[in-house]
């Protein structure tokens, strides 16, 4: 039962868990059972991690994850958390103020009791001695005795004091749990948490033109093998009046793919988008590798791995693989000279080589140029130009008519835009038209409810996309907005400056 | 039978041989005298895959083990000798059961050559091998030719080495044969099965250099063995370099704290040095310096033409000599 339990916590933690795994631990456990050695549950950790981990990686965060599996799902103590922790010190803020409260009435009581009782003494004493050395006063005096040997001489101002005490005491409360109120805040600046189901973005990608990709991709080649094709080699031979010609077999084989894409921030938008069309290639069993780089593929990192690959190492490794560029190709060529970066040199070896780029055809220029006469196939990036690139039909431009372009003056100096300080307001309202109508009505509403939160996130992205209604009523996600966002340099690096 | 791994120090058959002398250094390195510290975590995947009777998919860094594993789990196991499968860039499934020579079949065929018959053509590698080796000799002794059979159905250990070299098709291809522990021989009309008793255990390798099929995985039992810690490293090169390499001794310890600094990913050397490469450098530096209590630092210019036995390429090596000047200077 406890291995059943973990399975489905890992599997909520992304590991992918089917019913095999389930039946492979039962076969475990039987075997174990039968040799007398069932693991204890705390043991389980070093007996399931082989069977659920496919990768370095994952090995490495199973410890982790099996942790917190020990300590939700064993119910073993636990330790205080910060929560818990500001709550026992509030419980004991408000427990010590009522202390005080409760004190500082009693001395303010005790104070009037005793100044009751001194003034009564007072009172006494000078009724005693006062009557024969002034008879003729007496009428008067009486009055003026009573004032100063009144209990409220000294109570008014000791109970002032014990009030002020007693004020100054709820007001250091007060202070304190607001204080520990601001520290117990976990997510600063939100007012509302987003809930969103698995799969919610789904509608950005279109699973009938992914897996036209992917068959597209996945088709066999034919390459030839070291067998001897008997029957052919013995006709070329008979032809050849008896000199042995050798004709060797050609076999299928699955094309592979080095997939890298390029990331200028952790939330890139189009990285993103890249992500999702090669997560879904490799979903319908498309053979590929996934690197990603910032700006310039000289410099490559493992998705899976941390160490970076330099471009000739991966040719090393991956000589027979097709080569799929996610990119603008702005790292590719020397800016001045709009010619190849020597950098790019050992991209050459790829015989196949695609640069799927965000710039709609429209708006291509002398960098695609560049890069088609350099032997790259430019593809702008699209579900339906890459199923179509896939499946080897040349659209000739065709599927690009309804994709807005970015607009040249803000790709070609998107870092100015990125600056904390802002530009010139003529600049600014330059801009708002230009954004106006390159992203429609539509996308503008889209660009202006992502741009009201700082920080650009996927999740929000794609949740104000599908939340929010455009001119026609229906939800602002399509693949076109989207694509036209993603190009645009705040969607790339992950910010709006403010 | 249930088969189980102790997971304790193995020796080679060299080293665990009384009579013989230990060996040190570099005749320890020629030698192959070697000794195999398996971490707890592998002790205990391996035992998984003996119980579950699937392939075991080992992965790690260059040196890390992965192919010394096989002949400590066979050593421990009584297997007999490793039957090892080096994969190849144009590897396919067959290969892995047998090969079959066309092109001398041909040439026969043309000559005229006679009392040949397909088994002449074939050679039987790693895996089928073991399928045959795993039935009785009279079940198999028509299709035998080249190695031999002991008689009775013996078990064995099979290594495919460097999986992640052949192309996708080679672990996708092998999924059934794998999991049948069977094979087809179609130009003998035959196939092979191995008795369920002795099924061979696999054991395989990967460089993690290519990603390797989903499916292929879920039928594995998987371990990542990580490259060791310093102490762990300083245990391993005492064990396998002998007793001229103590593990406090002061070349030890500060030829394996500079192995760390070339490794560090602030380097970011192309190529990592592994372990292999550090044992050589190491019987280098012991020459060199002719002491293992010989400080680095006393002469560095031994050390910088000692870089070319651990630094294997020419960009990494202008890299690393400045940062091991450096290093030398700080220790100085």
């Amino acid at each position: 039962m406890a291995s059943e339990s973990l399975l489905d916590y890992l599997r909520n933690c992304g590991y992918a868990i089917g019913v095999d795994h389930h039946l492979r631990i039962e076969r475990l456990a039987l075997s174990l059972a039968a040799s007398g050695g069932l693991p204890e549950t705390g043991d389980l950790e070093a007996w399931v991690r082989p069977l659920v981990c496919q990768s370095p990686l994952e090995q490495e965060k199973f410890a982790r994850d099996f942790r917190e599996w020990m300590r939700t799902h064993r119910r073993e103590p636990e330790a205080p958390s910060q929560g818990r922790e500001l709550e026992q010190t509030l419980q004991e803020v408000n427990r010590g103020w009522l202390r005080w409260v409760v004190a500082a009435l009693a001395v303010a009581a005790m104070v009037f009791i005793l100044a009751l009782a001194l003034s009564r003494a007072l009172a006494d004493q000078t009724l005693l001695t006062t009557p024969e050395k002034a008879p003729a006063a007496t009428a008067v005096a009486p009055a003026a005795e009573t004032s100063h040997t009144s209990p409220f001489v000294f109570g008014v101002p000791l109970g002032v004091l014990a009030i002020a005490l007693a004020a100054g005491l709820y007001w250091r409360r007060s202070r304190l749990r607001a204080f520990l109120v601001q520290q117990e805040a976990r997510t600063p600046g939100i007012a509302r948490e987003l809930t969103v189901e698995p799969g919610f973005d789904r509608p950005i990608f279109n699973s009938r033109l992914l897996v036209l990709a992917a068959q597209g991709f996945g088709m066999y080649r034919r390459v030839e093998s070291e067998d001897l094709d008997v029957r052919a080699s013995v006709t070329a031979t008979s032809r050849e009046a008896g000199r042995f010609v050798p004709i060797y077999c050609e076999r299928p084989t699955v094309p592979e793919y080095l997939v890298l894409t390029d990331r200028r921030s952790p939330t890139d938008l189009f990285a993103r988008f890249a992500d999702g069309i090669t997560e879904a290639l490799e979903a319908n069993n498309v053979a590929l590798e996934r690197f990603h780089f910032d700006s310039s593929p000289q410099q490559c990192y493992a998705a899976r791995g941390h160490r970076p690959v330099r471009a000739d190492e991966l040719v090393e490794r991956y000589p027979g693989h097709r080569l799929l560029v996610f990119s603008d190709g702005s790292g590719f060529l020397n800016p001045l000279t709009q010619q190849f970066g020597a950098w790019m040199k050992p991209f050459e070896h790829w015989e196949t080589r695609t640069l799927v780029t965000p710039a709609a055809r429209p708006h291509w220029g002398t960098r695609e140029k560049a890069l088609e006469a350099g032997g790259w196939a430019v593809l702008a990036a699209s579900q339906s130009s890459i199923a179509a690139m896939a499946q080897g039909i040349d659209l000739g431009g065709n599927d690009e008519k309804f994709t807005p372009g970015m607009l040249r003056s803000i790709a070609e100096h998107e870092r100015r835009w990125m600056k904390r300080t802002a530009p010139a307001p003529e600049q600014i309202a330059e801009l708002l038209v230009d954004l106006r109508v390159s992203l429609g009505v539509d996308g503008f509403a889209w660009l202006c409810s992502c741009a009201a939160y700082p920080a650009v996130d996927w999740v929000v992205t794609m949740y104000l996309g599908v939340n929010v209604a455009g001119s026609d009523g229906k939800p602002l996600l399509r693949e076109s907005s989207f694509l036209a966002l993603s190009r645009l340099p705040w969607f790339r690096y992950g910010r709006f400056p403010e | 039978m249930l088969l189980k791994y102790s997971g304790k120090p193995t020796m080679s058959a060299a080293s665990s041989s009384g009579g013989a002398p230990k060996l040190s250094g570099e005749a320890a390195l020629r030698g192959r005298e070697w000794v195999y510290l398996p971490e707890a975590g592998l002790t205990q995947a391996v035992n998984i895959a003996l119980l579950l009777e699937q392939p075991l998919l080992v992965t790690g860094e260059p040196g890390t083990g992965k192919t010394r594993l096989a002949d400590a789990v066979a050593a421990d196991l009584n297997l007999g000798e490793v039957l090892r499968f080096d994969t190849k860039s144009n590897s396919t499934y067959r290969d892995l059961f047998y090969q079959f020579d066309s092109l001398r079949s041909f040439r026969d065929a043309q000559n005229r050559v006679e009392n040949r018959t397909s088994l002449d053509y074939i050679t039987y590698n790693a895996l089928g091998k073991a399928i045959l080796l795993a039935n009785s000799e009279a079940h198999v002794q028509n299709h035998i030719r080249g190695f031999v059979h002991s008689g009775a159905p013996t078990r064995s250990l099979v290594l495919i080495d460097e999986v992640d070299k052949a192309p996708r098709d080679f672990p996708n291809d092998i999924l059934r044969e794998l999991e049948q522990m069977y094979f087809a021989v179609p130009e003998l009309e035959a196939h092979f099965k191995s008795e369920p008793a002795f099924r061979p255990v696999v054991i395989i390798t990967s460089n993690s250099e290519r990603q390797l099929p989903a499916a292929f995985l879920r039928r594995c039992v998987y371990y990542h063995i990580s490259f060791p810690e310093p102490e762990r490293l300083k245990a391993i090169v005492s064990e396998r370099l002998g007793e001229d390499f103590p593990e406090n001794g002061r070349l030890t310890q500060q030829a394996i704290a500079l192995f760390y600094e070339l490794r560090s990913d602030a380097l970011n050397l192309r190529k990592k040095p592994s372990t292999a490469e550090l044992l050589g450098w190491m019987v280098t530096l012991r020459h060199r310096f002719g002491s293992a209590d010989a400080s680095l630092a006393t002469d560095s210019a031994a050390v910088m033409s000692s870089l070319g036995c651990v630094i294997k390429d020419a960009q990494d090596l202008r890299d690393a000599s400045a940062a091991v000047q450096k290093w030398l200077e700080r220790a100085q």
